[in-house]
């Protein structure tokens, strides 16, 4: 199985965590996995992304121009990224950030609103797990088992408290989609 | 410790802490985009505490590569990193190392230029890596990994290559292999080498005259024309007897390719995908990827410029390497450049392109 | 009496240091190197330190010290002795090191290694030959130069308009907290020489014992650059370098840095 997923966001949005703990998870079960993200100043306030791929097969460029999937996260990200959706793909978007949806209609697309829902349930800090979860019910390409292994691999020790609220917030993004 | 860890990390901090385990000494540098993750994992890790290797922050690249000189000169394993305006800092320094003839590492994580130009990946260091950048007649052993592996695995090389020849050895990356995260299995944990075991094996360095032994005095300077011309031959045997000994290639999908792109570093990996790409719609198409960008690869290209029908040389810089692989292949076919500058990396997509381009 | 009969060892009342070597020296007479190596020959002698010292040489005139004195060197590039330093001492800890540097190589192109070396308290020992000129490139402007003083690149005297002011290394140095020891001394007569021995001494036993860095400024003399007989460039120097100069200690605080 091979996934090719983009995540893109504001800076501050957990776009390059979320990816880290996708990519960390595949690393754990065994898969080839690059984390490749656009890197800089414009990580604060401006635009962040990053390319995951996870792949049984050693992967080839970690810098690609269509992806299997995309987590988007803002406007910006939405003008740059829809078109870059391999046909038959999937499109996974916040509404909080999103004034114009996608209007693509050969690919999958999944409004998720993690940030109203976080919000609600006081997780914002980890409203980016609420999508990985929607992710992963749609891609179950690791196990949520994983996931959390991850977390604690990659969360210094002093939030390992936090793993359970992760745990949560990547269920409810289950439900969600 | 364990022996050997998987684990997900990013290509700079692959380079400290492949530095670490392979007991290298002393390591010198300066902040700068896209490498500070060395310098930052080295101070997180203190393997001063733990190897005892040495880190230090020095106040500018000029420092930072003196210090390597300064240290190099002892028989010691030191070594430096930096990206393109820092290693252009560096260069009088570079050349002094080569003069002396003193085993170093040099890492550019490079980035566009010209000038302070942009953060964001290139190759166009390429000639100033393996053309001179410094003054005089010299050169360096530069290796261009393509993954986080290798960029762990390349400090262990370029150390070993460099005690072998007394020469500095570069590592030329570029932001896209030092930012990325990637599976690497760290190297094997090598201990340091001690004083007595540095005094035998470098007897040649410059560390405390023991009592009945000459003077050991590292220079670069000769006065006299005629002295300097023999040390210049010298330096030029021994330049050969690296291009004889240690050229280093990849292959891939070359056995039945009709025809190639020779391509290193993170433009190997694009060119991999256009590769897989190119070859879903027929076209048979395979890449060679130097290892070693000096000594150049010159009789394996042209082996294959007797092989294929043509070549597209995929950098991320204006065309630099294909003046080398233009070289080798002396005419016999066609040879083709895409790259993309100022720090934008070409696309899988648009190599399968080019390719086409050159096909036709 | 035969001039054999006079060299006699019983008759032996001066030797020249073990350390320093028979190469003759490339230095114009009257120059004050040739005195400050054989000072640091005859102090790395008397600590028994000669199979455990590692010198870094300067571009400029001393950029042959390597060749007269039988101890391991690195030359280093033009200003960057200090960085070269700082590697050796911290990579090498028990051994004793020292750069060996002139105005223009310390106080010029290289102010940057020598102000951080400095501050950065490496245990090493600069000594700082301050002739106020370029010797080794024909007599250019230093940025010691004193204001008036005539060089080949201020022939009409060092005008601040033109050219600023000189430096005077030693105070900034004095300034900084990773020196311990910090010290203004000349070679040009039998007293200053013995009191520029001690100070040397005393900076590199500072070096050995840890307590931070050690500049030591030898006030000197280039009778060729500056034009003068030797005997004319030392009295110069007194009338014209000391009052700017001034000889003495600066900073001391190794005997009570334990």
């Amino acid at each position: 199985m091979k996934q090719e997923i983009i995540i893109a966001g504001f800076g501050g949005q957990g776009v390059l965590s979320m990816g880290k703990i996708l990519a960390y998870s595949g690393l754990i079960e065994g898969k080839e996995v690059t984390w490749m993200p656009a890197y800089g100043p414009e990580q604060r306030g401006g635009t962040a992304n990053v390319t995951v791929i996870v792949n049984d097969e050693p992967i080839s460029s970690p810098i690609l121009s269509t992806y299997d999937t995309a987590i988007i996260l803002n406007q910006p990200s939405m003008e740059k990224f829809e078109s870059k959706v391999k046909p038959g793909g999937t499109l996974i978007y916040d509404g909080y950030g999103i004034s114009v949806p996608p209007t693509r209609k050969d690919i999958n697309v999944y409004r998720v609103d993690a940030m109203d829902v976080a919000a609600k349930m006081n997780l914002i800090k980890i409203f980016n797990m609420i999508l990985l979860g929607s992710y992963l019910k749609l891609h179950p390409i690791v196990k949520i088992e994983s996931v959390l292994s991850a977390l604690k691999k990659t969360l210094p020790e002093r939030h390992h408290g936090l793993i359970p609220q992760n745990e949560e917030a990547i269920k409810k993004g289950m439900e969600l989609v | 410790m364990a022996e050997r860890e998987i684990t997900l990390m990013k290509g700079n901090e692959a380079i400290a802490h492949a530095a670490i385990r392979c007991g290298c000494d002393g390591y010198f540098g300066y902040p700068i985009t896209p490498q500070s993750e060395v310098l930052e994992t080295l101070a997180e890790q203190k393997p001063w505490e733990t190897t005892g290797m040495v880190v230090l922050q020095a106040e500018s690249e000029t420092s930072s590569i003196n210090m390597v000189y300064g240290g190099a000169a002892t028989g010691k394993k030191v070594m430096t990193s930096s990206s393109s305006p820092g290693i252009s800092l560096m260069q009088e320094g570079i050349s002094y190392l080569a003069g002396a003839e003193l085993p170093c590492l040099v890492v550019n994580v490079s980035r566009g230029g010209p000038g302070l130009g942009t953060i964001q990946p290139s190759q166009a260091d390429y000639f100033q890596s393996c053309k001179g950048g410094g003054h005089g007649d010299y050169r360096l052993i530069v290796l261009a990994p393509s993954s986080v592996q290798e960029m762990a695995d390349f400090v262990y090389l370029a150390f070993e290559l460099a005690f072998k020849y007394r020469n500095p050895a570069m590592i030329l990356t570029d932001g896209v292999i030092g930012q990325m995260m990637e599976k690497v299995e760290l190297p094997p944990f090598k201990a340091r080498r001690t004083e007595k075991e540095i005094i035998e094996q470098c007897p040649w360095a410059a560390n405390g005259r023991p009592a009945g032994r000459k003077p050991n005095i590292i220079t670069s300077l000769e006065l006299d024309p005629a002295v300097m011309e023999e040390i210049n031959i010298r330096l030029q045997k021994k330049y050969a007897q690296i291009q004889e000994n240690e050229v280093r290639v990849e292959e891939f999908m070359l056995e039945d390719a009709e025809y190639a792109i020779v391509a290193f570093g993170s433009a190997a990996r694009i060119a991999k995908k256009a590769i897989e790409m190119a070859r879903e719609e027929g076209i048979k198409v395979g890449l060679l990827r130097p290892i070693t960008l000096w000594p150049f690869p010159i009789k394996e290209v042209e082996a294959l410029s007797k092989k294929v029908k043509g070549i597209l040389s995929l950098e991320i810089n204006a065309g630099q390497m294909v003046e080398d692989i233009r070289l080798a292949v002396n005419g016999r076919i066609p040879v083709s450049h895409y790259g993309r500058l100022g720090g934008i990396i070409p696309a899988p997509d648009e190599a399968v392109v080019e390719l086409k381009k050159l096909i036709k | 009496m035969d001039i054999k009969e006079i060299m006699q060892p019983e008759n032996l009342v001066y030797k020249k240091p073990e350390l320093l070597n028979d190469t003759a020296m490339h230095y114009c007479p009257g120059c004050s190197h040739g005195v400050v190596h054989k000072l640091i020959s005859e102090v790395i002698a008397e600590m028994g330190m000669e199979n455990k010292t590692v010198g870094v040489s300067p571009v400029g005139c001393a950029v042959f010290a390597y060749k007269y004195i039988d101890i391991d060197w690195e030359e280093a590039a033009h200003g960057r002795a200090p960085a070269l330093a700082s590697a050796v001492k911290r990579l090498w800890p028990d051994r004793l090191v020292f750069t060996y540097q002139g105005d223009g190589d310390l106080a010029c192109i290289g102010t940057a290694e020598t102000i951080h070396a400095l501050n950065r308290g490496e245990n090493i020992t600069i000594v700082f030959v301050n002739n106020a000129i370029y010797g080794m490139t024909g007599g250019q402007m230093a940025p010691t130069t004193l204001m008036g003083m005539k060089t080949a690149t201020c022939p009409y005297g060092r005008d601040a308009k033109l050219h600023g002011y000189p430096l005077k290394v030693a105070d900034i140095a004095a300034s900084l907290e990773g020196t311990c020891y910090v010290t203004r001394q000349s070679v040009h007569t039998v007293g200053a020489i013995n009191k520029a021995k001690r100070a040397l001494r005393k900076a590199f036993e500072y070096s050995m014992q840890g307590k931070g860095s050690s500049l030591v400024e030898m006030v000197s003399t280039c009778n060729s650059g500056w034009k003068l007989s030797p005997e004319k460039a030392n009295k110069w120097m007194e009338e014209n370098m000391f009052p700017f100069y001034n000889l003495g200690d600066i900073k001391d605080t190794g005997a009570n840095n334990q």
